[in-house]
């Protein structure tokens, strides 16, 4: 406790009125505390920590959960889904057909859905 | 007084350690923590104890506020007890805020043994181990009294008068400036003393 600290303390008592009713009644209810502090234990009841650690544990998932929102999730699964079909028809297709500009004799990937759904069509059309 | 300062030092060394293992991710460091720690929060909880609120549910609000801002703590600015007590005195002002402010406290409001307590001025009895009747209505009134502050005002009450702690170690533990904790006592003080004096009048009507 530091100078300043013991002479307001010191000012305060002087202050202090001995009749004054609020002051008797903290001087009773300082001995009622010390009483009562004298009959608390001050070790954690059983299984309180591990009751504290279980809800620690579930509110740490909560937040993880939190964290990541529903949306994000959508959102990346399908930038993911869209980067693996970009994959595999440039693999199926060579990398020149998802160009906008295609060089005569080159395969261009929307003229050769076309051409495969006609051949579909009268195809089925003949077996009709 | 060196066996108590060998004792603090030595429960600050198990407080450090444990909580490096904690911050490694160590479960089991957990439950050693809160165990260690929980007589400094215990005492704080039930020192500013809310209505209707057990000392154990406040307690456990306490450690779920610490480890969610574990990672916060540098060590840096406040040593791990200080920012504690802080996080313990935050939760409790929380839960009294939370609490309705009683507005007024009128003479009606007090119980017969209080008001017997309140208007005569009791000779203060040889110490025992269990509290005197007249203590414990003391307290109640005090309660009743300390209800229509606001709960800052509650708090720095508690401290200085009941705890009997410095102004020092309050701004140590709460992180409030010393002057200001000073004017609000100094405030709050004449305002109970005043409703003290209001319900004598009532009482002698």
């Amino acid at each position: 406790m530091n100078t300043s600290d013991n002479m307001s303390q010191q000012r305060q008592a002087k202050d202090r009125d001995p009749a004054d009713t609020y002051h008797r009644l903290v001087k009773l209810a300082r001995r009622a505390e010390a009483s009562s502090e004298s009959s608390h234990a001050d070790k954690a009841p059983p299984f309180f920590a591990a009751r504290v650690m279980a809800r620690v544990q579930a509110q740490r998932k909560v937040d993880r959960v939190k964290r990541v929102s529903p949306w994000e999730i959508v959102g990346w699964k399908a930038v993911w889904a869209s980067l693996a079909v970009v994959a595999l028809v440039s693999v199926w297709a060579g990398p020149d057909a998802l160009a906008f500009n295609h060089a005569p004799g080159e395969i261009d990937l929307f003229t050769t859905g076309l051409e495969a759904i006609e051949d579909a069509r009268f195809s089925g059309l003949e077996l009709l | 007084m060196t066996n108590a300062h060998d004792a603090a030092t030595r429960h600050t060394a198990e407080v450090e350690a444990c909580l490096a293992r904690v911050r490694r991710g160590d479960d089991g460091a957990g439950n050693e923590l809160v165990e260690l720690l929980y007589p400094q929060v215990i005492r704080i909880a039930r020192a500013h104890l809310p209505r209707a609120m057990s000392e154990e549910d406040l307690a456990q609000e306490v450690f779920m506020k610490i480890f969610a801002k574990l990672d916060q703590f540098r060590g840096d600015t406040a040593p791990f007890e200080h920012w504690i007590a802080r996080i313990a005195h935050n939760t409790c002002l929380d839960f009294l805020r939370m609490q309705k402010r009683r507005p007024e406290l009128r003479y009606a409001d007090l119980e017969e043994n209080e008001v017997e307590v309140l208007m005569n001025e009791h000779s203060i009895r040889e110490r025992t181990h269990e509290a005197a009747p007249e203590e414990l209505a003391a307290r109640e009134i005090l309660e009743k009294l300390f209800a229509t502050l606001s709960p800052a005002d509650q708090m720095i009450l508690r401290m200085l008068d009941l705890q009997q702690l410095a102004v020092a170690e309050i701004c140590q533990q709460t992180g409030w400036n010393a002057s200001l904790i000073k004017v609000r006592a100094w405030r709050a003080r004449r305002k109970l003393q005043a409703t003290c004096r209001k319900l004598q009048a009532e009482g002698q009507l």
